[in-house]
This record gives C-alpha cells, structure tokens and sequence, in this order.
C-alpha cells in the first residue's frame, strides 16, 4: 500500500538539488505522528482521487496542490526504518474517507530527515505525484456528491457547498443530495 | 496643532465619534489608527478632534498615563503631518502619492493564497476611480520588475481576483508575458490565472504558450489546459 501526503509548490518544488529547510518544515509531526493517507491501489485513478478529495477537503476553500505517494518499502529498504502506524481519524471534511488517515510514526529528526530525503527524490519523478486544479477538485466533489459518497452535512458552511452548486450548472442539478 | 482639553458636563449623543468610540484599550486604538492609516484615508482628519467633547471622552476612556501619551502622540502626528500628504483613496485624481502607496503596500504585504489583505482591498479601492491609471500602473510594475520574482507573483495574485473581461487586455498581457518568465514561480502563479478565467479565451491563449518543461510546471499545464477542455465543451452544450 502506498500512502499520500499533500506537498506544496513553495515547500517543495523551487528548490535546487540540496534538502532544503523549507521542505523539513513542512513535515509538521505532532506527537511522533506525521499525517499520511493510505491509497489501496495506486494504479486505480478513483482510488487516487478519493484520497485527493479527502486531502483537498481539510481546508474549507477549494485550492489547488501536490500529493505525493510514497512506499514505506522503500524507506526500509533505503535506510533501515521500518515505519510503524499511529491510527487516526482523518480532520477531512469528507466523512466517509476519515478512516483511510493514518500517521507515519516518526521518533527523531533523523527519521525525519530521511523522509525529507525521500521525498525530495521521490519528486524528481512526476509518476510520484498527481497535481489537482481547483476545477479538479469542484468537479470530484460534485461527483461524490452525485455517487452518495459525500453528505450535504460535509459540505455545510464551507467553499465546497458553492463549488458543488457551481457544478451543477453545468452537469445537473443534485436534488437528492441537497435533501 | 495645540490641543486644548476642555470639561463639559454634557457627553450625551456622541455615538458618532468612531472609532474612538468602539475602543476599549489604548492598544487597540494603536491598532485602529495603523489600520487607518493604511488604507490611505485621512486619518489625522478622523482623529485628531475638532471638537472639544472627544477630547473629554479620551479623558475618561483611558488611564493617565495611557491619556498622556496618546496626547503626546497627537501632537507629534500633528507636527509632521500635512493635509498636502495625505491622499484620500476615492480622490478624483490618480496622483503619485497614489502610485507610491499603492507599491510600498504591494511590496510590504504578505500575500495568503485565497486571503484578502492591504493590497487587494486598495486595489479594490482604486479600482472603482481609477482603473485604466491603476492597470498601467500594474503593468509598468511588472515589466521594471520582471526580474523580481515575489513581486511578479504577487502582481499575477492580485489580477486573480477578477473575471477575464474585468481586466482585460492588461490581466491577459501580464499572464502571457509571465508564462515565458526564467521562474517556474511566476509561471506557476500565471498558470492559476488560466484556471481562474475558465472560459474559452483562456483555453485559447492557452494553447498558444509553450508547454512549460520543468515537468511539475508540465503537470500542472496540462491538468488546467485538461480542464479548461472540459469546462468549455461542457458550456458548448
């Protein structure tokens, strides 16, 4: 299983061959957890979206980003650290992805650091992430909505619920969902 | 300016006096007058009273020492300011003053993707008397700045406000021009633009700039261009 991780443009992508700060910055740990969503089969497009949806859905306004995939078996394999788990609900607004969430367990700056080093050298190859745009993001929402995969209460007081309303002017209007 | 202090027994009706009036510590009227300022209104002429009863009233609001020095702070304002530097943002005219406020505020401002701030309410501002002046102005800015990245991005931030006829042609000249910049950042923030339009005329001109090569630029292009596609053959329908 390979787990995603949202990256920004800033954080990762201006920088030249050296680690940069920016990016070990980036990596927020809280409590030895390190935020990672798990993708089932990465070769499976709707696999890929969900979890970008249910990224995209932490924020309340629809913008766009990076994710990057990575495979714990290459970071055993590259430095010797076997990855343990910290389950956890995901904060997405997408109620029904909040238990794809989980959290690398990451104890000290080092392991930090080869994250950091893996990810940067992950990036250096775009069949490791997937960019979404922000009408991406309106149209899979709109899509959940539609499939009965999101709930009218998700998108309650947030951009989305105008998104998806956006939406529907051009690809129907949702009267179950709105229900 | 000489500032007298007067009592008088009546403070009745003097709801108007803001934002004084609103204040509840002296750190907050610090704050209120820094806003004020920024925004380019005439502030000394909002605060620095002509009436007698708001002076009262600044009696009775703050501490001592808190009401001396905020005395002190007027009369040094008083001083060093002129009614000739102060430049309403709703005046007729489009002045330098406007032009310089206008950049120290672009330049100073720290720019939160989706968030308003200084810069993006002025330009607001100035809009609604000065657009031409003001879309020059933008794009004098851009071109002398070209190499200047933070500047340029936060320039393509500010068109991002708007709809694609709002600021035509010159939104669309600063885009185009942006996407053949050496930094993958300021194509990147042009790119958001494209986005941002969505309509037929961005996909076109779209079409006509060079795919960007950095390949996470590349996957960006082609994901907008993608659906733009989408979007205009879905509005054909």
């Amino acid at each position: 299983m390979l787990y995603a991780r949202k990256i920004s443009e800033d954080g990762w992508f201006y920088k030249d061959d050296n680690l940069d700060a920016d990016s070990i910055s980036e990596l927020n740990v809280k409590g030895h957890g390190l935020s990672v969503w798990k993708v089932l089969n990465a070769s499976n497009k709707i696999d890929v979206d969900k979890i970008g949806l249910a990224l995209a859905m932490i924020n309340p306004k629809v913008e766009e980003f990076y994710m990057v995939l990575i495979d714990p078996a290459n970071l055993a394999s590259d430095y010797k650290w076997a990855i343990a788990f910290i389950p956890q609900p995901g904060a997405t607004r997408y109620s029904n992805m909040k238990d794809e969430h989980t959290n690398f367990e990451v104890k000290s700056m080092w392991e930090l650091g080869f994250l950091t080093e893996h990810i940067h050298k992950l990036i250096q190859d775009e069949k490791n992430y997937r960019y979404y745009n922000v009408s991406d993001l309106k149209k899979m929402a709109y899509d959940a909505a539609k499939n009965g995969n999101l709930t009218k209460k998700d998108v309650d007081g947030c951009q989305w619920k105008t998104a998806i309303k956006e939406m529907e002017k051009m690809y129907g209007e949702l009267t179950e969902f709105w229900k | 300016m000489a500032l007298k202090i007067r009592s008088t027994s009546s403070l009745d009706n003097l709801s108007w006096i803001e934002p004084i009036g609103n204040l509840t510590d002296f750190n907050d009227l610090f704050q209120d007058l820094q806003k004020q300022a920024y925004q380019s209104v005439d502030w000394m002429k909002l605060m620095i009273p002509k009436d007698d009863k708001l002076w009262h009233l600044i009696e009775g609001s703050y501490s001592d020492v808190a009401y001396q020095s905020l005395l002190a702070l007027f009369e040094v304002l008083s001083e060093n300011s002129s009614t000739e530097t102060v430049i309403p943002v709703a005046s007729k005219e489009f002045t330098e003053g406007h032009k310089q406020r206008f950049i120290e505020t672009i330049q100073n401002v720290i720019f939160e993707a989706g968030e308003d701030n200084a810069a993006t309410e002025m330009m607001a501002e100035l809009l609604v008397n000065h657009k031409e002046e003001l879309l020059k102005l933008l794009n004098t800015l851009f071109v002398d700045n070209y190499e200047d990245t933070n500047l340029c991005v936060k320039i393509l931030s500010l068109l991002g406000d708007y709809s694609y006829e709002e600021l035509k042609p010159y939104s669309q000249s600063i885009a185009l021009a942006s996407i053949a910049n050496k930094s993958p950042r300021i194509k990147s923030a042009a790119l958001n633009l494209f986005a941002h339009w969505g309509n037929k005329d961005a996909l076109r001109l779209l079409m006509e700039v060079d795919e960007p090569t950095e390949p996470w630029i590349k996957m960006k292009y082609l994901s907008i261009k993608k659906s733009l596609e989408e979007r205009c053959s879905m509005q054909e329908k």
